[in-house]
């Protein structure tokens, strides 16, 4: 096997440099065209179109030397001589997969570590480097190695390129899907067992002659399940783009507001245009409230809490830094001030850190870190925050809260001042307030929610309202705050909590509630449900529910929630219940018309099967497969299985297998070959002796 | 005898009885003596790039003809004496054969029978007198 | 691992038949190789010689029927049993960036029996030197190369398709020798596919026809060109139509003459003929080449066919 390998990086060590330079191009001009903005898409290693750079350049070059692995040597009889020799095909196929992971690697490791060399240098970019930045490019760099077995897969497997050996891509398509994953382990783990079924669908295609049957167990399997992927990510492409309509026709359109001298409002959003109403229903015509700019005349709400009472607190387990997931940017560096490089300096909140850091935008120095212990100039660590910060932050943050501290933020000063915290006392949110008429409001001014109040602070942490709550705060604890342009009354909105099912969040109303600084109610207000989105499924809808849910899928989301439920986790059997309701587009309806389409392909499966001679054992095998996973395992049972091929039979016309020694339907053997006469033959003499 | 000679593959005489042909025109024309050894037939065989089987029927036959002789752990060797191994009717018949090509030849480029006998003659002479010098020898 | 001539086959292909797809390539074909043979494969091209070389190497599954290499079936093969069968694919694929001295390094890590002293001498025989590029070789010297690689592991069975392909007269000659030169061990078996008739004849001992997907032959050389038989037929005027005769390969008429190519040639079809009362009947030797067009090539009756006033 070492010759083999010594051969193959030989052979292709060329294209794996040519891939290498590519790639370092690639992603380099995307990295150099970054700029640093300090908004969401900030100039790091995680940055989206870097991303794209590497999640499409490892898979092209995983597919490009897996193909250049196989297909220049598969002229014929090149082919063949390298297969007739005293090693188990296994030990070739092995051979070269060993050295073509090594260029893989050379092509993909370093343009990768150049780039991180580049970013992680102070002064290139004014934006902070995490190691933990660099793993979204080491999953897209494992991803790419399930497309390198899927080129082996595509080239080594016998048969038209329109059949199963295709869906050796799909399948890594599949795959790769699962790199998007919030959790860096899963978009690690699910590539890479899928690179592993690739491997051994291409060990089994190597080692057979066209035929599946002699293959061991897991060949089987996995040259199965490789199909089964493939069939199902092009089926579902497929049918997505010939339906490309959505699934659902959403109609979305009716919102509540209030107007500047605070009284309700109704927005319905029609086929015609907008109608305001108020509460009662009847008209209110204004024209102000028709135009693009109706926010100037409307009050501004701030959300300043998920929920108070719930347990969405404890739901979920995961931290919020963690939320948007590994590949986000927002994971690890969060936008805080400065956008664009129109500014002088740039800050950024470090999620995992906890501390806030700067950069002057034209030096690209750093500035210094502000921490619990206040500001670290240069390069310095600051200490973290103890708590984590409350809210996900998205614009210029005055106020911020770190566990049950509400700070006031200067950046400018590079200072972070507590201006609320009281022991005992939890926050459940801290929101700067809004206003689109007076920009002193949103600068100076912060909600602070309590458990029974929400207060009302400016910069110095005094208070200036306080306002108790007036509803159930278990049921009601999304609570959006509104100040009118006089200042001197409040709106409080109150939305349902965020732990409640969204089926039942639909039937509830919502509320304001009207009061002055000193908290006294001056009106309350129930806002009836709007309608949900009118949701019917398009006729081009219909297909995408019959044909693509493998019920094997479903069931399995079912069992899982079922199982958790049981163990007595509240979320998953909450999960369930939001599944099981009785309206259309529910798993359950997924589930029916998905095992509908099932049941029929498995008894054209069984039928299909029997016609072609298939033993019972194995016509239950493909049928449960179809079963399993509907129109992919249909298509897989179509290309994968031995299929055998049927000529007219001589006897009595009707087709039988050219496998088959006798014809299934009249027993008869294959005639013998027709004599004419012509033939010589001659018995064995023995060898002449040769006369020494 | 030489090793090497020139064997008409694309020819309607099959390869063995090319090679028996060339045995003999060398025994008759003296460039193998009698009772001199031949090459052994994988010797042969190679350099002629033939099976070595096809050598071995060559021999085979002349062996039977009577033309060689197998002494074995040694080798084949041209017999010293042609011993005559066919009926007289067969040698007619064999006779008969040659001469009515020979004839064939001379009727076709016409020349009258004097010629032909005179032909005869005297080649007749040449080779005996090939014939006799080697035995003395 | 030598056994007595003559033991049991090294070679034997059992009533085998193969489809592509619904297409009969290769119907029901039965033959065995007995060791120490030369065989020679002959048949036209696309009658299923290479797919049958292919079959009983296990380099492609048999549809019905089964072949043995060894006494093993050819489908499974193990390393062991291909160390001993040397292969020479039709084209004479050699990896154009190694240099012949890689090539042979490559291809001895692969064999425990690789014998050094044999590789070199094909290559001197073919005058290549160790530091040649396999891409820039003529034909002929791949050809050398490809021949040095197979017989250098001294395999007991070697099998060549269409060795001589594309080859010039003297490294065809070279091929022969190189052939002839494996067999001097009497254990050693050869299985080759050709088209020049005058090199089978020269090296086989046996030969097996392929012929519309079906075998037709299997005897000698020897048997082959005896049982076919070219007869001039002579007459006073112009000849009787072609007789339907058993074994009749080709016919040809002119304004007095009848030539027919038969085989099998029986007293009683002697007999038909001189039923046909012809002046004479000439009995006409073939050349093997002949012969074998004959035995492949079209039935029936031939015109020339530039001739536009004669054609049928």
């Amino acid at each position: 096997m070492k010759a083999m390998i010594w051969k193959e990086l030989r052979e292709n060590l060329k294209w794996a440099l040519l891939a290498m330079l590519a790639l370092g191009l690639a992603e380099f001009y995307c990295l150099l065209e970054m700029n640093d903005s300090s908004n969401d898409s900030a100039a790091t290693l995680c940055k989206s179109s870097f991303l794209t750079a590497t999640t499409f350049g490892c898979a092209v070059a995983g597919i490009i030397l897996g193909l250049v692995q196989i297909l220049p040597e598969q002229k014929r009889d090149q082919w063949a001589a390298l297969l007739h020799r005293p090693v188990t095909r296994g030990t070739i196929f092995r051979g070269k997969a060993f050295a073509g992971i090594l260029l893989y690697l050379l092509a993909t490791i370093p343009p990768f570590l150049a780039c991180i060399w580049y970013v992680a240098t102070p002064g290139h970019y004014a934006v902070p480097f995490l190691p933990a930045m660099t793993l979204p490019g080491i999953a897209d760099i494992c991803a790419g190695t399930m497309f390198y077995f899927a080129a082996l897969f595509v080239g080594v497997r016998r048969g038209p390129w329109y059949g199963a050996r295709i869906f050796g891509f799909p399948a890594a398509l599949i795959g790769s899907a699962f790199v998007n994953d919030i959790f860096f382990g899963v978009s690690i783990g699910v590539p890479t067992l899928m690179a592993l079924v690739l491997f051994t669908a291409g060990c089994g295609a190597i080692s057979t002659n066209g035929a599946l049957r002699d293959q061991p167990w897991f060949v089987r399997f996995a040259t199965v399940g490789t199909v089964v992927c493939g069939a199902f990510a092009l089926s579902a492409l497929t049918l997505s783009i010939l339906f490309m309509f959505s699934l659902r026709q959403a109609y979305y359109g009716t919102s509540y507001n209030v107007d500047l001298e605070g009284r309700p409002l109704k927005f319905i959003q029609g086929k015609d245009g907008l109608t305001v109403t108020d509460l009662t229903g009847s008209p209110v015509h204004d024209q102000r409230f028709t135009t693009g700019s109706s926010y100037n005349y409307l009050l501004s709400f701030a959300q300043v809490t998920d929920d108070i009472m719930g347990d969405f607190g404890q739901r979920k387990a995961m931290p919020r830094e963690m939320e948007e997931g590994y590949r986000n940017n927002r994971t690890y560096v969060v936008a805080a001030a400065g956008a664009f490089n129109t500014y002088t300096e740039s800050w950024y909140y470090l999620p995992q850190e906890r501390q806030f850091v700067g950069y002057y935008t034209k030096t690209k120095q750093r500035i210094g870190a502000i921490g619990l212990n206040g500001f670290r100039p240069g390069y310095e660590e600051a200490s973290p925050f103890p708590a984590r910060i409350a809210a996900s932050l998205y614009n210029v943050p005055a106020f911020v809260q770190f566990g049950s501290t509400v700070y006031h933020n200067d950046f400018d000063q590079r200072k972070l001042t507590p201006i609320f915290s009281e022991p005992g006392t939890p926050v459940f949110g801290t929101a700067p307030m809004e206003s689109a008429q007076d920009h002193f409001i949103s600068q100076n001014w912060a909600a602070v929610a309590l458990l029974d109040k929400m207060l009302v602070v400016d910069k110095a942490g005094q208070v200036l309202a306080t306002l108790p709550y007036h509803q159930d705060m278990t049921r009601w604890g999304s609570v959006y705050i509104a100040v009118t342009p006089s200042k001197d009354r409040f709106f409080l909105q109150y939305y349902p909590s965020q732990w409640i099912n969204y089926k039942q969040r639909e039937k509830m109303p919502s509320f304001y509630e009207e009061m002055d600084a000193k908290g006294n109610l001056l009106h309350t207000y129930t806002l009836p449900p709007i309608a949900g989105p009118v949701e019917m499924p398009t006729w081009q809808g219909y297909p995408m529910e019959y044909l693509l849910p493998p019920p094997i899928f479903v069931v399995g989301y079912l069992a899982y929630d079922k199982v958790g439920a049981l163990c007595g986790s509240k979320e998953l059997a909450s999960d369930l219940d939001e599944a099981w309701t009785d309206e259309w587009g529910s798993i359950k309806s997924f589930l029916i018309c998905g095992s509908t389409a099932s049941f029929l392909f498995a008894l054209v499966t069984i039928a299909w099967a029997r016609r072609m001679h298939f033993s019972w054992g194995r016509t239950w095998a493909w049928a449960l497969l179809v079963l399993a996973f509907n129109i992919a395992g249909f298509i897989t049972f179509r290309l994968v299985a031995d299929w055998p091929v049927c000529v007219p039979c001589p006897q009595c016309n009707r087709k039988r297998p050219v496998e088959e020694i006798k014809c299934p339907h009249c027993q008869s053997l294959w005639p013998a070959p027709k004599l004419d006469g012509i033939e010589i033959f001659e018995k064995r003499s023995p060898i002449a002796q040769t006369v020494s | 005898m030489s090793l090497v000679f020139s064997l008409s593959p694309a020819s309607d005489i099959p390869i063995y009885r090319q090679i028996i042909q060339h045995i003999r025109r060398n025994v008759i024309q003296g460039q193998l003596q009698l009772g001199e050894q031949l090459p052994a037939v994988r010797v042969l065989a190679e350099s002629l790039v033939v099976n070595p089987n096809t050598v071995a029927r060559a021999y085979g036959e002349l062996i039977r003809d009577g033309l060689l002789e197998s002494r074995s752990g040694v080798g084949v060797f041209v017999a010293e004496e042609m011993r005559q191994v066919f009926s007289n009717a067969e040698r007619k018949r064999r006779l008969d054969h040659a001469v009515e090509q020979l004839l064939h030849e001379a009727l076709l480029l016409d020349f009258p029978l004097p010629d032909v006998r005179a032909t005869l003659e005297e080649q007749w002479k040449t080779l005996q007198a090939q014939l006799t010098n080697r035995r003395k020898k | 691992m030598s056994e007595q001539p003559g033991a049991s086959p090294v070679i034997e292909i059992d009533h085998l038949t193969k489809y592509y797809g619904t297409r009969e390539i290769v119907s029901d074909l039965s033959l065995s190789v007995e060791r120490g043979t030369i065989y020679g494969f002959l048949g036209r091209n696309g009658m299923g010689k290479t797919t049958t070389i292919r079959i009983f190497l296990g380099l492609e599954d048999p549809t019905r029927g089964s072949a043995r290499v060894f006494g093993l079936d050819s489908r499974k093969l193990p390393p062991e049993a291909r160390a001993r069968i040397g292969y020479l694919p039709e084209g004479h694929h050699v990896y154009g960036w190694m240099t012949v001295k890689e090539c042979g390094q490559f291809q001895a890590s692969f064999f425990p029996s690789w014998n050094q002293d044999i590789f070199e001498t094909v290559l001197t025989h073919f005058r290549l030197t160790s530091k040649m590029k396999a891409g820039h070789l003529s034909r002929g010297q791949r050809a050398g190369l490809c021949l040095a690689l197979t017989l250098a592991p001294e395999p007991e069975l070697l099998v060549l398709d269409d060795p001589a392909l594309g080859l010039d007269p003297v490294a065809r000659r070279s091929l022969l020798q190189s052939m002839l030169y494996v067999t001097r061990r009497a254990d050693r078996t050869i299985f080759f596919s050709s088209h020049l008739l005058s090199d089978v004849e020269r090296v086989a001992d046996r030969i097996a026809v392929l012929d519309g997907k079906v075998l037709r032959a299997d005897c000698s050389v020897e048997t082959f060109r005896r049982q076919i038989r070219h007869f001039v037929l002579k007459f006073r005027d112009s000849p009787p139509p072609t007789p339907d005769i058993p074994g009749l390969l080709e016919s040809f008429r002119s304004d007095r003459e009848m030539a027919l190519t038969l085989v099998n040639v029986t007293p009683e079809i002697e007999n038909r003929l001189d039923a046909l009362q012809p002046q004479s009947i000439e009995p006409v030797d073939l050349t093997l080449e002949d012969a074998f067009i004959s035995y492949v090539g079209e039935r029936g009756e031939k015109t020339f066919f530039m001739n536009g006033k004669e054609s049928k």
